[in-house]
């Protein structure tokens, strides 16, 4: 359910007048999601789904609690207060009390559009899903994929007068391509604001040619090997780097970015000269909110500049215990891209193993930042410039900052997604990398 | 009814997917429409009221789901309380079949209006979405049940006090703390899932199922290396009441917790190689959960996940001829299962939980099934695996409790140690990772020892085993018995678009493996 910006005030204002506390925040979240999900050549569920959602954070003196409920009349209302009020009293004073955010200014956000909350109304999503399902046939291919229509709302009211509100739309599409025997398969992802910039039927062409060329992978072996990541691959390893990042792990000694008898990296190269990565919710690249759950306003943060560590996240208390700036953990990655494209790279390379994207990724060692994760749908060969044959896909053991390290180019960024963090909006290039560590085979397609 | 129209964002047309008509604008009003122990006369009328209207739009099946999911989270950190929440999230929905075609309407907003306008829209998205429909829905039959089913806790995690939690949460990282530990997070997670189905076949089944997640990790940082160490609590999250928290022997896990992470600066690492190692269920529960129960999900087997979860090697042509694992190998799955986090007494589809064999003696002889999937490998009835996480999701196949059962013979883990000449005891899960078919893993753990001449010998460390699953499956020569038998399990099994999570447990005895990769994980990237 959505409620525009002067209706929730309206409701916020509501419960906050049932409110005895010394302190209180309300956040109001709401979201209309309609979905079409199909395999093996036809459709397999649906669905519409509208909700509404309260949390209700009383403080008395430093003690904090908090309760979330979505039943919305006068009694539950005040009854979701009162409880939140009933739990603060049985709690100890918090040790990393913070004060409520006072008002706060805003940028606008930009990861609204209008056009995506129309994408699903009459045929048209329809229409362009029975031509993908019908070129799958006709391809003698099994597709599966997910549209989706997500619009929603957000909003934020506190004792001390912070009011935030925001909207946002996500519109998606994924698509995977297997061939009729099961040995070979494709997948292409695209999320967007607006759903005018998702072509279904040509993203899905690419997802069809995708799974004939990776038919009857051959094996190679595991080992090291330069790699041309594309930007599905890049955006789970930059993603995941960034889950490594907060100040104040690295500050108490147990973080990648910890140093030696105290301290962190930040101010050293870390990673090669060649990336810049930031986060930024106001560029049109890859928008997103533009504040956190507390209101505090989210604005441009570089992480990385020429290969230097900037800034690590460190949320309120941190900050204020070390007198530090507050830096809210990303809300979207941006990282630098050229004008170099995906086969210009691959002419480029004389040995080498084309990625597509990675599946079931896990810390293996924080202190080494080593992940495991396995390549899917769709790994190359490249021999003297061409891919030259699918290969089987492989396990590796890798850490994010080593293969940031290890970039020799980079190519062109475009919006993706990654098998991880799906909901973290990304714009990433396609990375050349020297020394992946692949560990093992798998049989799997 | 006094209503007061919250008017939706002005230009906002409800997606409409799928879609024919367009939603009302009014979606809440200031009178109590519903709560967890609303009157059952009054819900079994709206849940009639779904169906008949459904009815009257062409379905030929509906059923009607009404869920309340509460839960009760607290963490703590050294002697801070991070956070005390609890949440409850009501809501509806409405599946149909129209011509064959499913259709899906859910809202948290619970009102007479509301479940008739989404009875309907369900089928109006069904009618809209028939040209997508290659092959048409049908479900193998289950009987009518009026029912209530409660899971057997014997003290109720929501009516004990906040502050005895957090009393005993702070004692933990207190403990910790005092035998030098640098850090030490603990918290509890308590979840009461209520939910009520109803059909056009004729079931009205209420059920209350209770659940929780408590846990602690203990950190030790050397400032003059740079290095640090964590060890996380060895207890599972399960299918019981507050008696759990109350009887799990914290201090004595804490304790071990920080010795053992201690002994990791100095624990020697582990040579890269061909070893046997015995797993402790605190590890083996993940390894049977990603290797057997993953791969015998029926809807994965024949495709309907391979843009998400991944397909299965486990294909329905070998039903019955895979040697899936040694002749110990006996793998039940169980919805029934005392203790389990997937048990209940029926599933989201109405149909009443019961166990099979998954593999039997080696051989794989079973799948998990809904009423929807089960024809397809020529069953006449589900199996109960059907489950939705929230009321404005799809249920969809999910997992039942898998097991694995304990060894016939008398044999402890002491014994099984003692038959091992050259090995790794492995406890507690660490990081896990498979393919998408489920050939492939790759496990580690929460602490090591290295075996020699059937004695414990010393602490080893980056450590990480791998292999594939009917190889590793089949090298296993040993499990202990059933005094030795003990669950793990998760509270996240994902798996669907858009994404659902699901509780599952597995339970076994320590078992052995043999001749197993090991990794050396410190020298992966060196």
């Amino acid at each position: 359910m959505i409620l525009n910006e002067k209706y929730a005030k309206a409701l916020l204002e509501k419960v906050l007048a049932f409110s005895n506390a010394d302190g209180v925040q309300v956040n109001l979240r709401g979201s209309d999601q309609t979905n079409i999900r199909f395999a093996v050549n036809t459709m397999s569920t649906n669905g519409f789904s509208d909700g509404l959602s309260l949390t209700i954070s009383s403080r008395f003196g430093k003690k904090i609690g908090s309760v979330a409920t979505n039943k919305f009349d006068d009694s539950s209302l005040n009854e979701a207060v009162k409880k939140s009020e009933e739990v603060v009293k049985f709690s100890p004073d918090s040790k990393e009390y913070v004060e409520l955010l006072g008002p706060q200014t805003y940028n606008p956000f930009k990861n609204f559009s209008e056009t995506t909350s129309k994408w699903f109304e009459g045929q048209k999503a329809s229409d362009e899903l029975n031509d993908v399902i019908s070129a799958s046939i006709s391809n003698d291919v099994s597709s599966a994929g997910f549209l989706n229509n997500d619009i929603s709302f957000n909003s934020i009211l506190n004792s001390k007068g912070l009011f935030a509100y925001s909207m946002s739309s996500d519109s998606g599409f994924s698509i995977t391509v297997r061939t009729k025997e099961g040995n070979g398969s494709s997948r292409v992802e695209k999320r967007y604001v607006n759903s005018d910039s998702i072509k279904v039927t040509e993203l899905s062409n690419r997802a069809i040619d995708r799974s004939i060329l990776s038919k009857n992978p051959e094996e190679i072996s595991p080992g090291k090997y330069t790699v041309i990541l594309e930007p599905a691959a890049v955006a789970d390893m930059v993603s995941l780097g960034l889950n490594f990042m907060g100040a104040r792990g690295a500050d108490e000694g147990r973080s990648f970015f910890s140093v030696k008898d105290g301290g962190t990296m930040i101010g050293q190269e870390v990673v090669n000269s060649k990336v810049t990565i930031y986060t930024d919710p106001t560029d049109e690249l890859a928008p997103s909110n533009t504040f956190t759950s507390e209101g505090f306003p989210r604005s441009k943060t570089v992480w990385f500049e020429n290969g230097v560590l900037q800034n690590l996240h460190r949320d309120r208390y941190w900050a204020e215990k070390n007198n530090q700036t507050v830096i809210p953990y990303p809300s979207n990655i941006i990282m630098n891209g050229t004008e170099k494209s995906l086969e210009q790279m691959i002419a480029e390379t004389e040995n080498g193993i084309l990625v597509t994207r990675f599946w079931y990724i896990r810390t293996v060692s924080p202190k080494q930042m080593l992940l495991t994760g396995l390549t899917r749908d769709g790994i190359f060969e490249i021999k003297n410039g061409k891919i030259s044959r699918p290969v089987k896909n492989f396990r590796f053991n890798e850490s994010p900052m080593n293969i940031l390290k290890n970039v020799i180019d980079i190519g062109k960024a475009e919006k993706a997604t990654g098998s991880e963090n799906e909901s973290m909006q990304m714009f990433v290039p396609v990375l050349k990398v020297a020394n992946f560590n692949f560990s093992s085979l798998s049989d799997a397609i | 009814m006094r209503r007061r129209n919250f008017i939706k964002y002005c230009s906002m047309a409800v997606p409409g997917a799928i879609i024919a008509s367009k939603m009302p604008t009014s979606f809440f009003h200031n009178e109590k429409s519903i709560h967890e122990n609303y009157d059952d006369e009054f819900i079994k009328r709206m849940a009639d009221l779904a169906i008949e209207t459904a009815k009257s739009n062409g379905a030929s099946y509906c059923d009607f789901r009404l869920s309340n999911f509460r839960s009760q989270q607290i963490s703590t950190r050294e002697a801070t309380v991070q956070n005390i929440s609890e949440n409850e999230n009501f809501g509806f929905s409405v599946r149909v079949i129209v011509n064959g075609t499913w259709g899906f309407a859910s809202s948290s907003n619970f009102m007479e209006d509301k479940v008739t306008s989404m009875s309907k829209f369900a089928c109006d998205i069904a009618k809209a979405n028939i040209k997508l429909q290659r092959a048409r829905v049908e479900l193998v039959p289950t009987k009518a049940y009026q029912d209530f089913w409660q899971t057997p806790i014997r003290k109720n995690s929501f009516e004990v006090s906040i502050d005895e939690k957090v009393n005993k949460l702070l004692s933990i990282n207190e403990k910790a703390k005092s035998l030098g530990a640098s850090f030490c997070s603990s918290s509890f997670w308590a979840v009461n899932e209520w939910k009520y189905f109803a059909s056009s076949e004729g079931s009205y089944i209420k059920q209350d199922l209770h659940r929780m997640l408590p846990g602690f990790q203990v950190s030790v940082v050397d400032k003059t290396t740079g290095k640090f160490e964590e060890r996380n609590s060895l207890a599972a999250p399960i299918g019981k009441g507050y008696e759990y928290f109350e009887e799990y022997d914290w201090m004595g896990d804490v304790e071990k917790a920080v010795e053992e992470t201690k002994m990791k600066f100095t624990a020697k690492s582990v040579e890269p190689g061909k070893k046997d190692i015995i797993l402790d269920p605190g590890n083996l529960w993940l390894t049977i959960h990603e290797s057997c129960g993953h791969p015998t999900e029926l809807d994965r087997a024949l495709g309907y996940e391979a843009n998400y979860a991944g397909t299965s090697f486990m294909t329905t042509n070998n039903l019955g001829k895979l040697k899936y694992g040694s002749d110990l190998i006996n793998l039940v799955a169980d919805r029934t299962q005392i203790d389990g986090l997937a048990t209940r007494g029926y599933d989201d589809d109405g149909v009443k939980t019961t166990e099979w064999h998954i593999i039997k003696n080696g051989l794989h002889v079973g799948y998990q099934t809904t009423r929807e999937m089960a024809r397809f490998i020529g069953e006449k009835e589900s199996n109960a695996c059907a489950y939705s996480d929230n009321w404005s999701h799809i249920p969809i196949q999910r997992m039942p409790n898998i097991s694995l059962k304990p060894g016939d013979k008398k044999l402890s883990l002491n014994d099984l140690i003692a038959d091992t000449e050259d090995g790794i005891y492995i406890i507690g899960n660490g990081s896990w990772s498979i393919d998408m078919q489920r050939y492939n893993f790759q496990f580690t753990g929460q602490a090591f020892y290295e075996i020699k001449n059937g004695k414990i010998n010393q602490m080893l460390r980056d450590v990480a085993y791998q292999g594939n699953t009917v190889d590793f499956w089949n090298s296993c020569d040993a499990i202990c018995d059933e005094s030795e038998y003990r669950l793990g399990g998760s509270f996240f099994c994902g798996k669907g678009e858009p994404g659902q999570v699901s509780p599952v447990s597995h339970g076994s005895s320590p078992a052995r493996f043999r001749k197993i990769k090991i990794l050396n994980t410190s020298k992966e990237i060196e």
